[in-house]
């Protein structure tokens, strides 16, 4: 009996000490560690040299998809796009339509971007090597709440021919038809997708077709003002196309060569050609007669350009053409919103004698209630234009040292930007200006506009800041450097002296996002980083 | 008192017992039988000869219950060195950058686990004086499970390094087969013969992480971004064999010479598991698609004498043959694949021999090449009483891998074993049993030799070259009734 009692003890203790020690091996658990610990690497983009940058790469995700077509390109629909790719890239794609931002009586929805409606299930997908992919929305039921053009039920039949960007972008064109609650082609609509980092989707700038370096369209073509630039054209420019610029205009410019400025009218309209972004004409105000195409009105490089290559003279306009002529236009916006915008002229005569010159032009919203031109018969630069109420901002011009961080950036253990911004009045924007490196000195942003913001606070939108490269950055996906837009609150505010308060950051480039930031501005001191 | 205490937990041990299962590799390729101990061979009669030689509950009296748990303490290491590195200078313009990248992808992987294997069988006559008997039993004849050591020192700059060198093939997971066998036994009383019959089936289960880049390289970076990867494999699949055998009893109650065949699973040893694949693939966001894992299991011949001249003296030779070559790869395709026979089959150089087949559904191709193995066992017991016997033994199995495809993931080398044993028969009823066994492996040193690296796509996968070693002390302990 005691051996086994012994035997038993020693077995007892063996299994014990066994279960108790027993390894249990936990893959998934270390797979999603993994997962965590680079996380920051993940969301950098991976791309190739194709020219349209479309790579065959995982971009499984959450997007902000939206649909730009081409009957109200400015009012796109929404989707949260939820993307699987499995090994072999074939993605599975679920969207979910989403309310627009206006009910139909164009009053701000309480509920925007809330999903509605069933989502719509593509499944199968093949994304190709060459990064693009095609798909087919059959019979697609959209709700009304989602619907931005008649807030009618929509059925529509949609194919989407997309090219996918990086890792955590897509974007394309859009066919098929509507047939309910009309019918409607949609050939010539457009499609941008954004990832979706924070569940307030209402955070998120939509993008309703691909950037610039990205052409859904095979070819298209040559600008006629690249034609005789031979080989030497240089790098391709980094074309963005604004919201919100359709509409009729007054566009008064005066070339150097004139004695007296000419007014006109200036008609625009969306394109549904990302390389263009809006087309339209010019047409006398007096008898409503067509002078010449505007072939495109776009921003390039940052800069508003438009182009009229076919302005015609008529006979007896001016005392160097008794018999007209035909005339090529060039304008380029230093300053701009969507309520006008102002600048320079290059004037070319196409017929001899081969006259051109320099000039400047102005231009305002037909029937604005915001703005006139000056009643003058020679100016046509921005001071042409005049505001019906002066903003009331003029106390803010000045220089600052500007510090801000964002969110991710702190998050992230890194430091506060400082660089000077400097204010300038300006008759169209009410303050623009710029974001200067305190290092190089090189301009980083422009300041595009201002508004009053409340009753005594100033709102700043920026454009086009150039994120320069820092191989410390740490936020690795822009070690390579970035692009973003922001706008600018102050809170606390002294004018002319300094200023505080909250900025939105939206990343436009390697990817998009947005991050809340604050800041701090001070025309003698470096500030701090936040209000106190 | 004591028989009663056992016979109450019995229940509680099974259902704690198959919870916790889990193999333990320590014979050949990934064989993990050695449950039974020095008693689990193709001459016995009790409950574990259901899978050793099922013809042997024809000789059991009454109803047996065998219970062996199989606690296994492994270590082992995989030692790379930077020859196996796919990149030597991956970071031409800083070397201090490329010194780390080849210390985060060589050097020492170590694994210091417990693990526990049950055993539970049950033979019965069913209380009836007739030559049929009948059995199951629940074991994991082939598996093994392992939790590799983190490297704390790995540079931070390479998130990766942390799980080891070896990660490139095995950082934490399971391979096992759990087996549920019925058999039945015919004693022929005039030929002292009995003749043996069972179905297995098998539940395979894997379940596996390691650090896996698309282009079956082991770069950590790509363009200043993170390349290095990760890969979750999570298949099940239920297949199905059979196993015969023959006992008899050559020199009546003093020799018994036993023969018996474990039959491929589904007989031809294929088998497809299917569950899911996620991945963290470089600077991607993660997926996951449905797949399938080709894999096979060997078929094993077993032949054994058992000698027991006097009362107190027995001797026991046995031995295995088992056929590893079944084990030529293993196929992981997209779930959607069609014709995947045609598909994964490749060329010598890891090619596709088919790239017309559905060839675009193949994730991996991992090939295996194993060969056919044995092991040989000697063994011998002494009564110092009728009740208490001390066991003795010593073995020898060969190694079923080759040095170009051996990995962290699937070890296997030449390997001896030494077992102490005691069995008490407390009672009639009731006997106990503790058997230690060690077995000891001679390293593998594949550094100089070919590799998966050598390979191309869909096979090709990062240098498996290594030093390889192990050592696995494993206890049976286990309660044997009889009624």
């Amino acid at each position: 009996m005691n051996i086994s009692r012994a035997l038993f003890a020693l077995s007892a203790v063996s299994l014990a000490v066994a279960f108790v020690a027993c390894d249990t091996p936990d893959p998934e658990g270390r797979y999603k560690e993994f997962g965590d610990n680079t996380k920051d690497y993940r969301s950098t983009t991976s791309t190739n040299n194709d020219p349209n940058n479309a790579v065959q790469v995982d971009f499984s995700g959450r997007y902000f998809l939206s649909i730009a077509t081409s009957v109200l390109p400015s009012t796109p629909l929404f989707f949260d796009t939820t993307v699987t790719v499995d090994e072999n890239f074939v993605a599975n794609f679920s969207f979910q339509p989403l309310k627009t931002d206006l009910t139909p009586a164009t009053d701000p929805r309480a509920d925007a971007r809330v999903a509605v409606g069933p989502p719509i299930i593509v499944n199968d997908v093949q994304l190709l090597e060459d990064g693009t992919f095609e798909l087919e929305l059959t019979d697609a039921a959209v709700d009304g709440e989602a619907n931005p053009i008649s807030g009618g039920d929509i059925v529509a039949t949609i194919k989407l021919s997309g090219f996918v960007t990086s890792s955590s972008a897509f974007c394309g064109t859009v066919d098929g038809q509507v047939s309910q609650p009309t019918n409607i082609g949609l050939e010539g609509s457009t499609f941008g997708a954004i990832p979706i980092e924070n569940d307030d989707l209402t955070l998120i700038v939509p993008e309703g077709k691909c950037g610039a370096g990205v052409l859904p369209v095979d070819d298209a073509g040559m600008d006629s003002g690249d034609a005789d630039m031979g080989d030497d054209a240089g790098p391709a420019p980094k074309i963005r196309c604004p919201a919100g610029l359709e509409g009729d205009y007054v566009l008064t410019f005066k070339a150097d060569v004139q004695t007296e400025r000419t007014q006109v009218r200036m008609t625009v309209a969306a394109s549904t050609d990302t390389n263009l972004c809006y087309t339209g004409e010019v047409a006398s105000l007096t008898s409503g007669d067509k002078i010449g195409d505007i072939e495109y009105l776009r921003e390039a490089d940052g800069i508003m350009q438009i182009l009229v290559p076919n302005f015609t003279i008529p006979p007896g306009a001016t005392a160097l053409l008794p018999d007209g002529g035909n005339s090529r236009l060039e304008l380029t916006a230093t300053n701009w919103t969507s309520k006008g915008s102002c600048g320079d002229l290059f004037f070319q005569l196409v017929e001899l004698p081969a006259i051109t010159s320099g000039g400047n032009f102005a231009a305002i919203r037909e029937n604005s209630t915001d703005f006139t031109i000056v009643d003058s018969m020679t100016s046509a630069k921005c001071s042409a234009i005049e505001p019906v109420t002066p903003c009331g901002l003029d106390a803010y011009a000045g220089t600052y040292n500007f510090k801000f961080i964002t969110e991710s950036t702190a998050g992230a253990g890194g430091s506060p930007t400082l660089i000077t911004l400097e204010l300038a009045t300006n008759p169209l924007t009410c303050l623009s200006g710029s974001w200067i490196s305190k290092t190089t000195e090189t301009t980083l942003a422009d300041v595009q506009y201002a508004e009053l913001d409340g009753t005594d606070q100033v709102k700043l939108t920026v454009r086009n800041f150039v994120i320069p490269p820092d191989p410390t950055n740490v936020i690795s996906f822009l070690r390579d450097g970035g692009l973003a837009d922001a706008v600018i609150k102050s809170t606390q505010s002294v004018p002319g002296t300094s200023m505080c308060g909250t900025m939105s950051v939206s990343l436009l480039e390697p990817l998009q996002i947005t991050s809340p930031a604050t800041f701090g501005a001070d025309v003698a001191l470096e500030p701090d980083v936040a209000c106190p | 008192m004591l028989g009663n205490g056992i016979v109450r937990a019995l229940p509680w041990a099974a259902a704690a017992a198959i919870l916790t299962t889990s193999g333990v590799v320590n014979a050949s390729g990934f064989s993990a039988a050695r449950f039974g101990g020095e008693r689990g061979n193709p001459t016995e009669s009790n409950p574990s000869t259901l899978y050793y030689n099922p013809a042997g509950i024809g000789f059991s009296t009454g109803t047996n219950v065998l219970i062996d748990v199989t606690t296994a303490f492994r270590s082992a290491t995989a030692d790379r060195p930077t020859s196996a590195i796919d990149n030597q200078n991956p970071f031409p313009d800083d070397a201090a950058k490329n010194a780390a990248a080849l210390d985060a992808n060589s050097g020492k992987g170590t694994l210091s686990n417990t693990i526990v294997s049950p055993m539970i069988g049950v033979t019965t006559d069913f209380g009836l004086d007739i030559p049929l008997k009948a059995g199951a039993a629940f074991y994991v004849p082939f598996g093994g499970q392992a939790v590799w050591d983190k490297n704390d020192a790995a540079d931070p700059q390479f998130p990766g390094a942390e799980d080891g060198s070896q990660r490139w093939y095995t950082i934490d997971g399971t391979i096992r087969t759990l087996a549920f066998t019925a058999g039945a036994a015919y004693y022929i009383e005039p030929a002292r013969l009995s003749i043996g019959l069972s179905g297995n089936v098998y539940l395979n289960t894997i379940e596996t992480l390691r650090a896996r880049n698309s282009d079956g390289s082991d770069d950590l970076e790509v363009g200043g971004s993170l390349k290095e990867g990760r890969s979750l494999i999570s298949v099940n699949s239920t297949d199905f064999g059979m196993g015969a055998g023959v006992l008899w009893e050559a020199w009546r109650r003093k020799a018994w010479v036993g023969l018996s065949y474990q039959t491929r699973p589904n007989f031809t040893g294929k088998m497809e598991l299917d569950g899911t694949l996620e991945n963290y693939l470089g600077a991607a966001q993660p997926n996951k698609a449905d797949v399938i894992l080709t894999s096979s299991l060997p078929d094993v011949l077993r032949l054994g004498i058992r000698v027991r001249p006097k009362f107190r003296y027995e001797f026991r030779l046995f031995g295995d043959y088992t056929r590893w070559s079944a084990m030529d790869q293993q196929c992981l395709v997209d779930a959607s694949i069609s014709d995947l026979d045609s598909a994964c089959e490749v060329n010598a150089d890891g090619s596709f021999t088919n790239p017309d087949a559905d060839t675009g559904k193949v994730i991996q191709n991992l090939s295996r090449k194993w060969n056919d193995a044995f092991g040989v066992r000697v063994g011998g017991s002494y009564w110092i009483s009728k009740d208490l016997e001390v066991q003795l033994g010593g073995g020898y199995d060969s190694n079923a891998i080759p040095d170009e495809a051996l990995d962290a993931a699937l070890m296997d080398m030449d390997k001896f074993t030494a077992t102490l044993g005691v069995v008490y028969q407390a009672t009639e009823m009731i006997g106990l049993g503790v058997v230690a066994t060690n077995v000891f492996y001679l390293e593998r040193d594949t550094t100089d030799s070919a590799g998966n690296n050598d390979l191309v796509l869909p096979s090709r996968q990062p240098g498996n070259q290594a030093i390889y070693s192990q050592n696995i002390f494993v206890l049976n302990t286990n309660v044997s009734l009889t009624f």
